[in-house]
């Protein structure tokens, strides 16, 4: 090994050193969309309702699911990562029902119109009525004590389906234990260890354990994600090892092969971390499944011994210059992953060719590989069937687009066991994800407390009235429940009002005293605040959704029975509210970063078939045109065939497409007609290395249970084989250099 | 006394069939009413131990009685309201459940049965603590002479009273 090389090997392992150090991968929306993450709802997980959770025992007898209940409980209170989890109450408890009485003035506060004594005899007249119904039953005689009407108004809105957490069916055989993560960052490996420990609790012939909220099903589907990528990658690097330990048959071969790449991922974790202070997970993603690229650059010095290789090392600059410039363009996206990703890919590539141009392959090393140049085929009229394949491949694309033709993409899939869990819990409980959430911001919570008032009445005056469990239905502000005291009369005032309206009622006069002792009471409690209302086990949830912002305070409240979007989005606007629509922005994040992505690569691949069109001239050497043809052709014939087998195409399959444009770049200036017979050959040997090697590598993923992966496989490889197709198709005077 | 009352309410409880539908008619006592407020209606156990209470009277209302739910249904409203069993209210509806499936057992098994003469009749008290007493909120008291069930009352706050007639078929 020369020295050259050594030094290249130790300057890729010190990248890699410190790359590894230095790393810190962050998997968050907000490193995605950034402050568009909040509007289209990605940063659900830390919101009070992301962090949520319904957790039901079923079946097995009374005392196994006691038994499996508490020690779940047990096992959820004592971890750190969880606020707080109980049995769900359909209803306060007789302690909360005490307290809410003695505070009933402050939570619904009679106004003057309520003192009267018509109102108060009204009143009195209902409360009677009520004793004989099973409310009545349970109110006892404080119906009877507050003839205001707060305590019933009071209970009515705390009966309203939706403050009831979710789920307002009565459980047969059947245990309902709701909570909520504690309020920091989603651990999705935490949580799902949680999840299993769970799971495991009551033992195979116990009670059945399921688990919902938006934290267990993340976490459930990363870990599956995870193990599919893991299965997949496995596969994929497997076969390219014995590949390329057949192909190159020695160990310094596949160092040689390996250090470049390895290199380049350090270089661009680096660059990120440098650039952005820590990298994202779809960048890294994405990022190294591009900087793949670079597994070519020391392939193609190996296939070009001798004289060839100054050239080859050239043409690999060229490449990669060519692909960085493509993918910076990324930077200007405004989408802090992809722009992640466009500088990982520069960085990445560029770094690898640098280290690719160190390393000194020895010339003993001869790859087995298969002649390519045999495979050139003649193409009459070449440029222009390839223009032709391209436009008729972007109009199929359109089509598609446009729902004309093509498939549906396959919706994604739920892990089995997660999604068995969500229908149990619907099926049993009646819970459902909450889809619609009604999102208020204010700049501090006395604000915040009106506008949730005013959007509480908004959605309760809809003419299909909305469930939902904002804040503002039973607490509020604390200036209006200060306010409200100047309605209230004072001790005599009310007994003599009072007085007038017992004897309205057809009641005893001798009840007066209860009367006045009760309102006396209710005036003297002092004001309520979230915080107190938190104090009370039976009212916390009721505050969950209640959080401070950088701007202030924000409340995110579930919706139910949402029947008429649009009306209730404009009543909530109306309020100063607003409705987002969980489904739709989780429906909307792959188009939104597809849309966002393709116009900057776009500029990206112009500006770099640009630069390569210019460097070839200037050397006064032709086949940019054909390179750029061939690689637009492949590319829309690779989209197409995508779109129109499996669907409208999206992030995953662009970035797919986006390698398929780098790989054409790389194969076309290697394949080049612009050279002798002798570099022809070089040329198709190396690229046939090189396109064997990713063909296997993304091959074995084809298969992968996770669509996401088989997608991006699928049209690796698919474009692949466009591109060699493409690339080897010639002129007569190319084709008789193969004969 | 006491063997005679315990007697007798056996015998009431045997002619009860179980299943079968127990008219009552309900009047609740309160200090403030000038008279009090009446209600009618049908009550019965269904075949899982739900104890139903069919309202005709003042107003259409079903209330079922789970073990630890009630819900109330009333008029066309198909949306139940569904609520806790108070704790107040539980010796009363463990009492009715029990003369409408026509056993003690359960009452047996749950509270303290106190029996004691009362006018020509007798009177068992259904008492859920030890030293409660008979008039606290939530005490049952059950009056019948012979094998005839008369009144049931329960103790409500503010020293209201709920009186139930129950007609045995």
């Amino acid at each position: 090994m020369t020295l050259r090389s050594a030094a290249a090997l130790l300057a890729s392992a010190l990248l890699l050193g410190v790359a590894l150090l230095t790393l810190e991968i962050r998997s968050d929306a907000q490193g995605v969309f950034g402050a568009e993450s909040a509007r289209l709802g990605f940063d659900a997980l830390g919101t009070a309702e992301g962090r949520r959770f319904a957790m039901l025992v079923s079946g097995g007898t009374e005392e196994a699911r006691a038994t499996a209940t508490a020690a779940a409980l047990a096992l959820l209170r004592a971890d750190p990562a969880i606020s707080h989890a109980a049995p769900r109450r359909l209803a306060p408890k007789a302690e909360t029902l005490d307290w809410l009485w003695r505070h009933r003035f402050r939570l619904a506060p009679p106004g003057a119109s309520d003192l009267t004594p018509e109102a108060m005899a009204d009143q009195l007249t209902a409360a009677r009525r009520s004793l004989t119904s099973a409310e009545g039953f349970a109110a006892g005689d404080r119906f009877l004590r507050d003839p205001t009407g707060s305590y019933a108004r009071l209970l009515a809105a705390l009966s309203r389906p939706g403050l009831r957490g979710g789920g307002s069916r009565a459980l047969k055989n059947a245990t309902l234990v709701v909570g909520s993560f504690a309020d920091g960052p989603f651990d999705a490996a935490a949580t799902n260890a949680l999840a299993e420990r769970l799971r495991a609790l009551p033992g195979p012939s116990g009670p059945r354990l399921a688990l919902g909220g938006q934290r267990f099903v993340s976490a459930a589907v990363s870990a599956e994600i995870e193990r599919n990528a893991l299965v997949a990658a496995g596969a994929g690097f497997g076969l390219l090892f014995l590949w390329l330990a057949w192909a190159l048959r020695s160990a310094v071969s596949l160092l040689f092969v390996v250090a470049p790449v390895v290199g380049g991922l350090a270089a661009g974790t680096l660059a990120i971390t440098l650039a952005f202070g820590a990298v994202h997970v779809i960048a890294l993603g994405f990022g190294a499944a591009l900087c793949g690229l670079a597994l070519d650059y020391p392939m193609h010095l190996m296939a070009h011994p001798g004289a060839d290789r100054a050239r080859a090392q050239g043409l690999i600059g060229l490449g990669a210059v060519t692909t960085a410039i493509a993918f910076a363009s990324l930077l200007g996206s405004g989408i802090p992953a992809l722009a992640q990703t466009g500088l990982f890919v520069a960085t990445g590539l560029v770094t690898a060719a640098l280290i690719a141009a160190f390393l000194v392959p020895p010339d003993a090393i001869r790859p087995r590989i298969l002649a390519l140049d045999r495979l050139f085929w003649r193409l009459p009229a070449r440029r222009g069937v390839l223009a032709a394949t391209a436009v008729a491949a972007v109009g199929a694309l359109a089509a598609v687009e446009a729902g004309w033709i093509g498939a549906q993409r396959q919706a994604f899939a739920l892990p089995a066991q997660i999604a068995a869990d969500l229908e149990h819990l619907r099926e049993t409980a009646g819970i459902r994800d909450a889809r619609y959430l009604a999102v208020i911001d204010a700049p501090d919570r006395e604000a915040l407390l009106a506008k949730s008032a005013a959007a509480a009445a908004a959605l309760e005056a809809l003419p299909e009235p909305v469930g939902h469990a904002l804040l503002g239905t039973v607490l509020p502000p604390e200036a209006a429940q200060i306010g409200a005291e100047s309605a209230w009369p004072d001790a005599d005032r009310f007994a003599a009002e009072a007085e007038t309206a017992l004897a309205a009622a057809g009641f005893a006069p001798g009840f007066l005293p209860a009367l006045t002792e009760a309102f006396a009471a209710a005036r003297r409690a002092p004001p309520v605040t979230p915080e107190s209302l938190r104090a009370e086990a039976d009212l916390a949830p009721l505050v969950d959704g209640l959080g401070e912002t950088a701007a202030g305070y924000r409340e995110t409240a579930r919706l139910s029975g949402v029947s008429d979007r649009a009306r209730t989005a404009a009543a909530l606007d109306a309020a100063g509210a607003t409705l987002l629509d969980t489904h739709a922005a989780a429906k909307a994040a792959l188009p939104t970063l597809r849309n966002a992505a393709l116009p900057w690569l776009g500029i990206g691949a112009l500006a770099a078939f640009g630069f390569l069109i210019a460097w070839l001239r200037a050397r006064r050497r032709r086949g940019g045109g054909d390179i750029l043809l061939a690689t637009l052709a492949a590319t829309a014939l690779t989209a197409a065939t995508q779109a129109v087998l499996w669907g409208p195409l999206g992030i995953f399959e662009v970035v797919a497409l986006a390698l398929v444009v780098g790989i054409g770049i790389d194969y076309g200036v290697f394949l080049s007609t612009d050279h002798d017979v002798e570099a022809r050959r070089s040329g198709a040997r190396s690229v046939a290395l090189c396109a064997t090697s990713t063909g296997v590598a993304f091959a074995a993923m084809v298969v992968s249970a996770d669509p996401v992966l088989s997608s991006i496989a699928t049209t690796v490889v698919t474009g692949i084989i466009a591109m060699l197709a493409l690339s080897l198709a010639t002129d007569a005077r190319a084709v008789q250099v193969r004969s | 006394m006491p063997a005679t009352a315990t007697a007798a309410l056996e015998q009431a409880m045997a002619r009860i069939v179980p299943g079968s539908r127990l008219a009552y008619r309900e009047e609740v006592h309160h200090p403030a009413l000038l008279s009090p407020e009446v209600a009618e209606g049908v009550l019965w156990v269904e075949g899982d131990g739900t104890l139903v209470r069919a309202q005709s009277w003042p107003r259409a209302e079903r209330t079922a009685i789970g073990t630890r739910f009630l819900s109330v249904q009333r008029g066309e409203d198909p949306v139940p309201n569904l609520v806790p069993i108070p704790a107040v209210l539980r010796p009363m509806v463990e009492m009715l459940r029990a003369l409408a499936s026509g056993s003690l057992a359960g009452l047996r098994a749950a509270y303290r049965l106190k029996f004691g003469a009362e006018g020509g009749g007798w009177r068992v008290a259904l008492l859920p603590e030890d030293g409660m007493s008979e008039t606290e909120p939530g005490a049952v008291r059950l009056f019948g002479c012979g094998a005839e069930l008369q009144l049931l009352s329960v103790a409500t706050g503010g020293d209201g009273e709920r009186r139930l007639r129950v007609v045995l078929p």
